[in-house]
């Protein structure tokens, strides 16, 4: 019970802010509560993009938890995401139809993790050469390269043909088949729940798993005893970009089928939200990253009869990061300050 | 303003209680059972008992750093609960651990100053006051050094002025005589007896049973978290072999038979040993803010045990963090006994904990809680570093679980690190330090903090050791308890950053 509380009490928090600004902003509060409360589970379509929203967060997610384990915190997940994400539409809207479309998915998915990859490696090579803050440098690569990826795909990689600020489409041969109607939630999810399966089987069974932990908790321990944890470090932000580019590449081949302008909205934010919440235990990530997206969802969809014009993941982000920071921030300073 | 008389507890027991990331049931462990004892003002009270005993909690729970999961702390019968040190600071208990936290990059007297009350600090102001306190009890420190660069015994000095400059009823001191230099040990319990005279309220735990009987105005003995004896020596005075005769458990258990079904090999099987002994040569460092060590040269031979016996301060520490790969060295080679009787040469600036390991160094540091374990993790995990099987419950669990039986701490493997007593914490990384049969074993203060029976078990393993034909290396500054019966085979004296 105690391990379960301080995500509990943290997305009861959450609920509660996001009830009490519904019912003050709206002109029937009761009606647009119940419409935050059970409205996501009135059709498959809010249903299925709620699942679908989660299944998103999952992989970014698990790649935060990836630097928080081996002892960095990635700010960088914003750009990790967007320029997969745009690396993806961009190759796979100019595939002629000839070639086959199995090794051109795969190749396109490599080059997706590997460009999320390269992005968060940088600030894991900057801190284990220089001494260089993760946590500054990837904030500020991210936050230099973003206003750079909307630019190109509002002005030179812009499909011609369409009003939108987006790229364009990719073909339908490359899409992940959606199983649940009109609503995104498509077959990416079971990938998924096996990737993190295979994220818990890693931190629990395994020697590197046994490293990465003994490097982010006891990192003069891990240097002391022979682990070698500038290598850990970087690996650990690689994998971390990585996996936040799979959150990219999904978000184009299985959900909107383009990348546009602001694809992520704050999904980086998010992923890292859920991977404090979900704490110490890998498989947490799951429940995590649904209950995160109930919020969201059933906080936007409640919002749409209010007279506000405002945007439920901004306050479910304030929220979450005020109390996980409240519990996350000791630790992260008294770990700056052991390491040798 | 402080007028507090008697510090009571009453019937405090203190249960760890852990659980983590894979053990379903949480575990328990009893550090204090029902203890009730009583302080007071004017008294020098001696808290004895062994490794693991409960002193260390039971002082913390006075001292506001842990809370007891059950019974009071009365203060003049009057019921307090501590949420912090500064609670019971406030209340006029302070407390001075051995290897107290300081700031590093502030002067003694602006440490000093710290603890002080009003918004503005006074240094000129407070000096008279602090130099007062510092001539009163024997700790003369030079105020305005940077307490970065002051050895062990000096930051102890600097700490206990911190606690007086608060004006407590009531001191609390770990083990305080073990980080001085072996003169300055008897005027400085005097010191103490003097000012328990005067009024103040002392506590101090300690192993040594001689302190205890000679100094102490009353003893208590802990036991597995029980208080088994409290002696009034004004009364009916003890002496050093009545305590000894108290504390020594009734049935002194011999060495466990080792179970050789374990996954840990502790049979040294292996005879092609090498003969070559570990040389070190011109090894030299010179680590910013800290005693530098020049030129050393030593060789330790394989099947003996050779001893680097240091004064304090004299740069001991830096040599132990040079030898482990733990800073950058200026200077100076390495020979480690290879595998087939062939030495491996490294030169010193390459060295890394991780090349050591490689090449059969084992290590045991000074500092066991957070570079030879952690306080956050489980003991199943700081035994696991060097284990090469499957991380499973059948394998690394198994594993854990074997050592610590084989070492005789009570409860199971996942409880966390923190709550073991520092002579189990050491146990507990020696035995995983031996586990992977290693042709050289560097143990740096290894009795620091080990009651005496834990001494006598740790020298006959060493012995053990040695004899199976590794090269032990022991790095100490409290040489004094470790020069008996030819222990070593060989010593050197470190001074002043050199060997002689």
């Amino acid at each position: 019970m105690k391990r379960i509380a301080p995500p509990l009490v943290s997305f009861g928090l959450c609920i509660l802010v996001i009830t009490l600004f519904l019912a003050v902003s709206t002109p029937s509060p009761l009606d647009t509560l119940g419409r935050f409360f059970s409205g996501t589970f009135s059709s498959w379509w809010y249903l299925g993009n709620m699942l679908n929203t989660a299944v998103l967060l999952i992989p970014a997610a698990i790649g935060s938890a990836v630097a928080l384990r081996s002892g960095s915190l990635n700010l960088g997940g914003e750009a990790q995401l967007y320029a997969p994400a745009l690396v993806t539409a961009l190759l796979l809207s100019r595939i002629p139809d000839t070639v086959p479309v199995v090794p051109v998915f795969l190749a396109v998915l490599l080059a997706a993790l590997a460009t999320g990859a390269v992005l968060a490696a940088i600030p894991g090579i900057l801190r284990v050469r220089f001494h260089a803050s993760e946590l500054l440098t990837s904030f500020l690569l991210s936050a230099a390269l973003i206003p750079l990826l909307d630019y190109l795909v509002a002005g030179p990689l812009r499909d011609p043909g369409k009003n939108l600020l987006a790229t364009r489409a990719i073909p339908e041969t490359v899409r992940i088949p959606p199983i649940a109607g009109p609503s995104s939630f498509n077959l990416s999810v079971l990938p998924i729940l096996l990737l993190a399966g295979f994220w818990a089987l890693i931190i629990l069974r395994t020697r590197s798993g046994y490293r990465m932990s003994m490097t982010g908790t006891a990192p003069e321990f891990a240097v002391f005893t022979g682990i070698r944890t500038g290598r850990i470090t970087v690996l650990g932000m690689t994998l971390s970009g990585a996996l936040h580019g799979l959150t990219g590449f999904l978000a184009v081949t299985g959900t909107w089928y383009t990348c546009h302008q602001g694809i992520t909205i704050g999904m980086g934010w998010s992923a890292l939200a859920v991977a404090l919440i979900a704490g110490k235990h890998p498989l947490a990530i799951v429940p995590a990253a649904i209950i995160y997206a109930w919020i969201q969802i059933s906080g936007d969809n409640a919002l749409l009869s209010t007279r506000v014009d405002f945007d439920s993941t901004a306050i479910l982000q304030a929220v979450l990061f005020l109390v996980i920071s409240a519990r996350t921030i000791p630790t992260i300073v008294q770990f700056r300050r052991k390491r040798p | 303003m402080n007028t507090v008389q008697n510090a009571t507890l009453e019937q405090v027991s203190r249960v760890f209680v852990s659980r983590t990331d894979r053990s379903p049931a949480a575990a328990r462990f009893v550090a204090l059972d029902a203890v009730s004892l009583s302080f007071s003002r004017g008294e020098l009270h001696m808290v004895l008992g062994e490794n693991g005993a409960g002193k260390s909690t039971l002082v913390h729970i006075l001292s506001g750093l842990d809370t007891p999961t059950s019974g009071r702390i009365l203060l003049d019968s009057q019921e307090v609960a501590f949420d912090s040190p500064a609670d019971a600071l406030a209340r006029g208990i302070a407390m001075v651990h051995q290897r107290p936290l300081l700031a590093d990059d502030l002067t003694v007297l602006e440490n000093i100053a710290l603890g002080g009350h009003g918004f503005l600090v006074h240094r000129k102001k407070i000096l008279p006051y602090v130099e007062e306190l510092a001539t009163r009890w024997n700790c003369l420190v030079d105020f305005y050094a940077t307490v970065r660069t002051l050895n062990p015994a000096d930051r102890l000095r600097t700490a206990l002025l911190c606690a007086l400059y608060t004006n407590p009823s009531f001191l609390i001191l770990d083990e305080p005589t073990a980080i001085l230099p072996p003169e300055k040990r008897a005027s400085f319990m005097e010191t103490l007896v003097t000012n328990a005279n005067e009024g103040m309220g002392l506590v101090v735990i300690t192993h040594k049973m001689g302190e205890a009987a000679r100094w102490g105005h009353r003893i208590s003995i802990l036991k597995h978290g029980k208080l088994v004896r409290h002696m009034d020596q004004k009364k009916s005075p003890v002496s050093e072999a009545d305590l000894a005769e108290m504390i020594a458990s009734p049935s002194e258990k011999s060495p466990r038979q080792r179970s050789s079904d374990t996954a840990v090999s502790s049979a040294f099987s292996d005879k092609t040993h090498c003969t070559l002994p570990l040389t070190i040569s011109g090894l030299s460092a010179s680590p910013p803010n800290r005693q530098g060590i020049h030129n050393i040269s030593f060789n330790a031979d394989p099947g003996g045990i050779t001893g680097i016996l240091a004064y304090p301060g004299s740069g001991l520490d830096t040599l132990e963090d040079a030898l482990c790969g733990m800073i950058v060295t200026d200077a100076g080679s390495i020979t480690l006994p290879g595998r087939e009787n062939t030495g491996v040469q490294l030169d010193a600036a390459s060295l890394t904990p991780a090349l050591l390991r490689k090449h059969g160094v084992a290590f045991v540091p000074s500092n066991r809680t957070t570079r030879g374990a952690y306080p956050d993790i489980s003991v199943r995990d700081a035994l696991l570093p060097y284990y090469s099987g499957p991380f499973t419950p059948h394998g690394a669990d198994r594993f854990a679980e074997d050592i610590v039986r084989r070492e005789d701490i009570a409860d199971h493997p996942f409880r966390p690190v923190r709550t073991l007593s520092g002579g189990q914490l050491q146990k507990l990384i020696l035995s995983r330090e031996l586990s992977v049969n290693p042709r050289v074993l560097i143990l740096s203060d290894p009795e620091w903090g080990l009651d005496v029976a834990s001494v006598v078990r740790l020298r006959n393993r060493l012995r053990e050791t040695a004899a199976a034909g590794i090269a032990v290396l022991i790095l100490t500054d409290t040489p004094d308890t470790m020069e008996v019966d030819d222990f070593f085979t060989r010593t050197y004296t470190l001074r002043e950053g050199q060997l002689t």
